[in-house]
């Protein structure tokens, strides 16, 4: 292998050793994770198709799990196999061992602690509440240091120090990667620590809940602008742009064929790298986003059919001349289906991003199908491929079954088939029901359970299709356990040679454009060199210059979009009724978020008829920017599982008496419910000394909170009188409450002897809180004249 | 694998067009293709849309002139729907006889029933039959606070006092009420299977409604 592409006289040559044992670690890492991540996947899939699953144990309930599933499949499963691609790859493209072997193992012990810590902390509902970006604080803060200190470091100095003189396009994609994960990641998580404003002003160390608990500085509709900026280009950044350097080293390799085409590669990653960013508001088309940011989300995803495209191109065409070889290596064959799914979904994506046929997607099922189109398709393919062409070469010995291979080739296949197509009929049927009119002009689906109810058969399919991806998974994690066993006592660590890079560089006839043209107008040869691209050729030299490049194109994108949505105040009118939550509704609120609520329930109604028709007062009555500015964090979700709640206090109120058994058992009030109990609402007690932290954390980000900042944690005791003492008079009107044993057993350990001993041990619990949070959804914009 | 041979044969003879790039990364080489036609086409017409969409949508009066915004295509809605609805029903109020005319009326019930099924079977049931502890059976002849068609308008719109019976009229308006009113009226004696036991009073008949002949 000699270096063709200098004419630079090449230095001494220097010996070294890659560090392959990083590599290893991380790809066990990755099929254990994988494995556990989709079990959990499994777990609620059944869940939804058989809610008993949910066993009434609060940390196994649907709300908590599904944020386990979500961020295990992205950041522990999808993570760990993006670093194997970039410990692997980024050693052999730059000629040289990883910078620093401590960076290594911090990096990797440090991310596979973030992942314990957020198998710990989801599961106790200690969560930010927003999508993908669940972890509290102090792991956001470990995060940063390893993502950016330990890995970013790491991964950045070894560009430095390369013996390579180009960069090929795998450490492109890599290093977008990084710089844009991170700084997604910054921005979407600046928040004030509950908890440190708690121990700073009463001195007091606060309940391990509030210590880790952190509201975010952005409120409402910034808020979820800044949400789905993030979460629409961790998509971007974490599932695609990694994967595209995986498969621009892999697959290449395992075909044993050339790249198609270089010119395709500069041109679909830089147009990538900038148009990703603009692409986030197509999550919120119809919100109570502006619609000038929705619009500019949904140009920005259909100009991005193509760059993904370029991606899939290449890829694709690589094949050429190769396609005998997919008939017969299962590793191709689980490339050519991740670069296919590549492509369905970012085909998918872009006609999603359009607002018509989002108004119908939204909130269904579709998006999971979508999702899980990219995730298993793509994300999972692209990863096991990768690893069934490493793990021979790493442990040194054969693959311990290429049967099983076929085998999880297979069953993997018809698992993910079987779960995507019956997840789309089911996201478009309900879609479908939520529009449908009768012939009189009512909604022909009023019940909004019966929209459910009607998606069990297609649940029950994706717990199979689910079963059988997981079981081909299994298969995979035995058969990499296998091939691990059969390692040689002692690995053999070839020694490799690669002179250094010399420090002037005096490029090759090929890295200079040629003089094509001739002629007095000088604007035609400056083009035609343009277009020869060799100037790109040159930042492939330069790895910082070439960082710095990806960071003003994201960082440019983003202003583009973000200023104006901070700067300009009509983006929000203002709506002068709506007040801050009271000290209780603040604490209910908190609830709210640690059980995950938003996964299944949205706070949003949109201006689409059949929508104001079945949550709003009338036609006027669909959410509007103004209602949400103390919503630190917005609420909107984006999967309704359960009926919209914007007015839950509102229209669609019920009973304060009815919540308080709705919560106990759903199934008692409405028979095909899915929805899970919640009985630790019902047993555990309030901390209501801490709400004043709450209110207080709140007040510094500039919520008006007046009188509450002195007194919030009487003001909520005596809320939660209110509200106890209506419910047990709601009671009293019908069977009496002394007739509800199941409720008072869990409350109370047994039926109160008296009301006053009912009032009392009602009003600490839980159950109070998030009743009085419901019960003031949509009461502030349902007061006459409070639109301005 | 004669054919295989074949067609990498055939392949290759075709690649031979392709010039390969110097350079080598690991053993990777990149061919010098140029990028395809119809991606920079496609791409290209991305662009164009994404100009054209926002001209027209938010550069210019048009999107909203043709009726193609969001906001249009909102308002149209609620026009048609306003046009379309209560107006054949003639004037709704919620006197006994309006109440008892509305109650025969089967684009009254129809409408009185998606209500119904929005709105009131959280605590009635699906079926009207009750809920144990909460809503009464509506489909026997007993009323809690019932005794004439007014009653049951009154106790949608304005919900019972210290009970779990919420106040409607905020919520769903009017007219809504009323039609749920003639809904829940049409209900009576129909005594659904499995309902919940009797609750309160026995209620005298509804009056009679006779309607007016042509």
């Amino acid at each position: 292998m000699s270096d063709s592409t200098s004419t630079t006289a090449a230095g001494p040559l220097e010996e070294f050793v890659y560090d392959d044992a990083i590599v290893r670690k991380f790809m066990l890492a990755t099929m254990i994770w994988g494995f556990v991540g989709m079990l959990v996947g499994l777990i609620i899939a059944l869940q939804l198709a058989w809610p008993a699953a949910n066993t009434g144990i609060s940390f196994l309930s649907f709300g908590r799990l599904r944020p386990l599933h979500t961020n295990a499949a992205i950041f522990a499963f999808a993570g760990n196999a993006i670093f194997t691609a970039v410990y692997y790859s980024t050693q052999r493209l730059c000629k040289c061992r990883m910078w620093s072997d401590t960076l290594s193992k911090l990096h990797f012990w440090g991310w596979q602690l973030i992942i314990v810590s957020a198998a710990i902390t989801l599961p106790l509902g200690i969560t930010q509440g927003k999508e993908y970006a669940e972890l509290e604080w102090p792991i956001d803060l470990a995060i940063a240091v390893v993502w950016l200190g330990f890995f970013g470091t790491n991964f950045l100095m070894t560009l430095v120090k390369r013996r390579e003189r180009h960069m090929y396009v795998a450490l492109w994609f890599y290093i977008a990667s990084l710089v844009t994960v991170t700084i997604l990641h910054i921005f979407n998580n600046l928040w004030i620590p509950v908890g440190l404003v708690h121990l700073f002003k009463t001195g007091s160390i606060p309940s391990p809940e509030l210590m880790l608990k952190s509201y975010p500085i952005y409120a409402g509709v910034q808020d979820a602008f800044m949400q789905w900026w993030y979460g629409h280009n961790a998509v971007a950044f974490f599932l695609t742009t990694p994967f595209l350097g995986l498969m621009y080293y892999f697959l290449p390799k395992a075909a044993d064929r050339q790249v198609y085409s270089y010119r395709l590669s500069i041109v679909h990653f830089w147009s990538i790298v900038f148009i990703y960013i603009w692409a986030g508001p197509h999550h919120l088309h119809y919100t109570a986003l502006p619609v000038w940011a929705t619009s500019v989300g949904m140009v920005f995803s259909l100009m991005l059919w193509m760059p993904s495209w370029g991606g899939m191109i290449n890829g694709l065409l690589t094949l050429r001349g190769a396609w005998h070889k997919v008939a017969a290596d299962p590793v191709l064959k689980f490339f050519v289906i991740g670069v296919t799914f590549y492509g369905m979904s970012t085909f998918e994506g872009p006609l999603l991003s359009i607002n018509t046929v989002n108004s119908l997607s939204h909130y269904t099922d579709w998006t999971i199908a979508h999702v899980h189109a990219g995730t298993l398709g793509w994300n999972g393919f692209m990863t096991f491929g990768m690893i069934y062409w490493l793990a021979p070469r790493l442990f040194q010995t054969q693959l311990a079954s290429k049967k099983l291979v076929a085998a999880h080739f297979w069953i993997g296949t018809v698992g993910m088939l079987l779960y995507i197509i019956p997840i789309y009929v089911a996201g478009i049927t309900q879609g479908l029901m939520w529009r449908a009119f009768d012939q009189n002009g009512s909604l022909a689906f009023p019940d909004f359970v019966e929209t459910v109810s009607k998606l069990m058969p297609f649940y029950w399919a994706r717990v199979l299709g689910g079963t059988l991806y997981l079981a081909g998974v299994t298969i995979g994690v035995y058969n990499i356990l296998l091939t691990w066993k059969a390692r040689p006592k002692t690995y053999e660590e070839p020694v490799q040679r690669a002179p250094a890079l010399v420090k002037k560089f005096v490029p090759g006839s090929d890295e200079v454009a040629e003089d094509r043209l001739t002629g007095t107008v000088s604007a035609g040869p400056i083009l035609d060199k343009f277009f020869q691209g060799k100037w790109h050729r040159r930042w492939e030299r330069l790895p910082l210059l070439f960082t710095a490049w990806v960071v003003i194109a994201v960082v440019v994108a983003t202003l583009f979009e973000a200023v104006p949505m901070f700067v300009i105040k009509s983006n929000i009118p203002t709506i002068s009724s709506v007040k801050p939550y009271t000290p209780l509704e603040l604490a209910g609120r908190d609830i709210y978020i640690a059980e995950g609520c938003y996964n299944c329930h949205s706070q949003m109604i949109r201006p689409i008829f059949s929508e104001t028709k079945r949550y709003g007062k009338d036609a006027d009555d669909y959410s509007k920017a103004g209602e949400f500015v103390y919503d630190h964090q917005f609420q909107w979700g984006s999967r309704r599982i359960g009926p919209d709640l914007a007015r839950a206090g509102a229209k669609g109120k019920q009973a304060s008496m009815w919540h308080l058994r709705h919560f106990n058992d759903p199934r008692d009030l409405r028979p095909k419910s899915i929805m899970p109990t919640y009985p630790s609402f019902l047993r555990n007690d309030l901390n209501f000394e801490e709400i004043q932290s709450r209110v207080d954390a709140m007040a510094m980000l500039g919520v008006p909170y007046g009188e509450a900042v002195n007194s919030a944690a009487d003001m909520a005791r005596t809320q939660a009188h209110q509200v106890a003492d209506e419910i047990l008079t709601q009671f009293e009107a019908g069977q009496g409450w002394e007739k509800e044993p199941d409720i008072w057993d869990k409350v109370n350990g047994g039926i109160p002897a008296t009301r006053e001993e009912a009032l009392e041990a009602l009003s600490k619990k839980k159950v109070i809180a998030i009743i009085a949070y419901l019960q003031r959804l949509g009461v502030d914009v349902s007061k006459d004249g409070g639109t301005q | 694998m004669s054919t295989n041979q074949k067609k990498s044969g055939n392949s290759e003879a075709s690649h031979q067009a392709d010039k390969l790039m110097v350079h080598d990364y690991d053993g990777i080489r990149e061919y010098d293709n140029p990028i395809p036609g119809w991606w920079h086409a496609i791409f290209l017409g991305t662009a164009l849309f994404a100009v054209l969409y926002l001209v027209v949508f938010h550069l210019s009066p048009l999107g909203n002139a043709l009726g193609l915004t969001a906001q249009a295509r909102y308002a149209a809605a609620v026009e048609k729907d306003a046009a379309s609805s209560l107006a054949q029903l003639g004037l709704l109020t919620s006197d006994e006889a309006t109440l008892m005319r509305l109650s025969t009326d089967d684009f009254a019930l129809s409408k009185g029933s998606a209500i119904f099924a929005a709105s009131c079977i959280a605590c009635h049931s699906s079926n009207a039959g009750g809920v144990v502890g909460l809503g009464p059976n509506l489909t026997d002849d007993y009323g809690k606070n019932v005794k004439t068609p007014e009653d049951i308008f009154n106790t949608i719109a304005h919900g019972i006092e210290a009970t779990a019976m919420t106040a409607q009229q905020q919520q769903i308006g009017e007219d809504n009420c009323i039609l749920a009113a003639a809904y829940v009226i049409s209900l009576r004696g129909t005594n659904v299977a499995g309902g919940k036991d009797p609750e309160g009073e026995p209620m005298p008949q509804w009056p009679a409604y006779a309607p007016e002949e042509e």
